[in-house]
């Protein structure tokens, strides 16, 4: 058996994984034994090694991924949107209206002080209609995650029927509903919209709705329960007139089969 | 990682902020898949959430060990398909890598330096030396395969990595040993 000193030069390339036959063996009978010389030596060689993971151009990973691993490891943690959004978050009502409060009781004679209470107000104004729309979302995100958790869920992939179309994620689920979600989406004209289809395994389309990729071309849709999932043959989603249509109007551009 | 342990998912969320712009570049790098490389960085994260608590302050820095763990499940995503290996059974327990550590842990640059550090020293090595390199780390080639690859002797390559990966350590720590490292 060799050595440590021998195999000292060889470190990195086990780690690489570029050592093969009776060298890389070598190596491993003296792991095996837990000989700490290799040991530590194969430790560093693999935090060196690692390293060269900075080689890797840079690539952002698209904002539903975060959502999924979070809602996947912990369902009841709020899995909030990236921070590319601007949220309002529900404490700012309440200091903005402890603020209005001590305004109107300290200094509500003061020039100042009523400039301030009109601009507070404002914000409280902005905070409410904001609001109204955080609280959209999150009940379409809290259905989401219900959808994804539910027993029977059934993924789905959905695949572009045309190039440089980025793939469509489903999930299905007879209890829950059915969501669709897709990162990369191109923009639509004001005048069109995508279109969600269950088509039936007589091929007949039922339209469950319309949604449009917002400006980071995050795309998402949830639907509650409302067809017999037994008799989907598959999921497809066409580009419609904004408004929607009773039938498609034109070929799918995403089309994926329930298995 | 101890509030990992305890199932603190805004550790998790933490840590995802933190680690998986860099980790989603080498799993893309390697699988040049898009859908691939996200079902793969989900694996890592939700492999590290559900296997918090058997991983120790032994194993090292937590971003070396991610990359190891994030490399090999590329690499097996990339074998797959090349269909030169028969697929590992899915199992938690197989899939953490073993210990990863910093040769001088006192003395180790912060990620944006390593980064430049790494970047710097792979691009002052001849074509042909850097290339045998990248085959190995992100195509998952061994000596005999990149030799054949590039056309080179056997002997040849085996120095070019051994030599390129010494050259790289020292450049990483050397930074450091010159004060320029933040502990």
């Amino acid at each position: 058996m060799a050595d440590c000193e021998q195999l000292r030069d060889q470190y990195e390339a086990y780690a690489l994984g570029a050592l093969e036959g009776a060298e890389r063996d070598e190596i491993e009978r003296h792991l095996a034994r837990n000989c700490p010389v290799c040991t530590q030596g194969v430790a560093e060689a693999r935090w060196v090694v690692a390293q060269l993971s900075y080689l890797s151009p840079d690539a952002a990973p698209p904002p539903a991924l975060r959502y999924r691993i979070i809602s996947e490891a912990s369902p009841a943690s709020s899995a909030h949107p990236t921070p590319e959004r601007t949220w309002v978050p529900a404490w700012a009502w309440a200091i903005a209206a402890a603020l209005v409060a001590m305004t109107i009781f300290s200094t509500y004679q003061n020039h100042r002080a009523d400039r301030e209470l009109t601009a507070l107000r404002q914000q409280i104004q902005t905070a409410e209609s904001q609001g109204q729309q955080l609280e959209t979302e999150r009940a379409h995100y809290v259905m989401a995650t219900e959808i994804l958790m539910a027993q029977d869920a059934k993924p789905v992939k959905m695949m572009p029927q045309k190039p440089d179309m980025p793939m469509f994620h489903a999930v299905c689920s007879q209890k829950m509903g059915v969501l669709v979600m897709a990162h990369n989406v191109p923009q639509l004209p004001s005048t069109m919209t995508l279109q969600l289809w269950a088509v039936s395994k007589q091929g007949k389309p039922m339209s469950l709705g319309m949604f449009r990729p917002d400006q980071s071309g995050e795309a998402m849709m949830v639907m509650p329960s409302s067809a017999d999932m037994s008799q989907i043959a598959a999921l497809a989603i066409s580009e419609e007139p904004s408004g929607g249509s009773l039938e498609p109007t034109s070929a799918p551009v995403w089309v994926g089969p329930l298995s | 990682m101890e509030r990992l342990i305890q199932r603190d998912a805004t550790a998790l969320e933490e840590l995802y902020d933190r680690y998986a712009r860099p980790v989603y570049s080498l799993v893309l790098r390697i699988s040049q898949q898009p859908a691939s490389a996200e079902e793969i960085v989900q694996d890592v994260f939700l492999l590290l959430w559900r296997n918090a608590a058997r991983y120790r302050a032994a194993r090292g820095p937590l971003e070396p060990w991610l990359f190891t763990m994030a490399r090999n499940r590329a690499l097996d995503f990339l074998r797959l398909k090349r269909e030169k290996q028969r697929r590992r059974e899915d199992s938690y327990e197989v899939e953490l890598p073993d210990s990863v550590h910093a040769p001088n842990p006192e003395t180790q640059l912060d990620s944006a330096l390593r980064a430049e550090r790494v970047q710097a020293c792979m691009g002052s090595l001849p074509e042909a030396q850097r290339r045998a390199i990248e085959l190995a780390f992100f195509e998952g080639m061994t000596h005999s395969e990149i030799a054949k690859a590039l056309a080179e002797p056997l002997g040849t390559v085996k120095s070019w990595i051994r030599n390129g990966l010494i050259r790289l350590r020292e450049s990483l720590e050397s930074s450091s040993a010159a004060g320029t490292g933040k502990g």
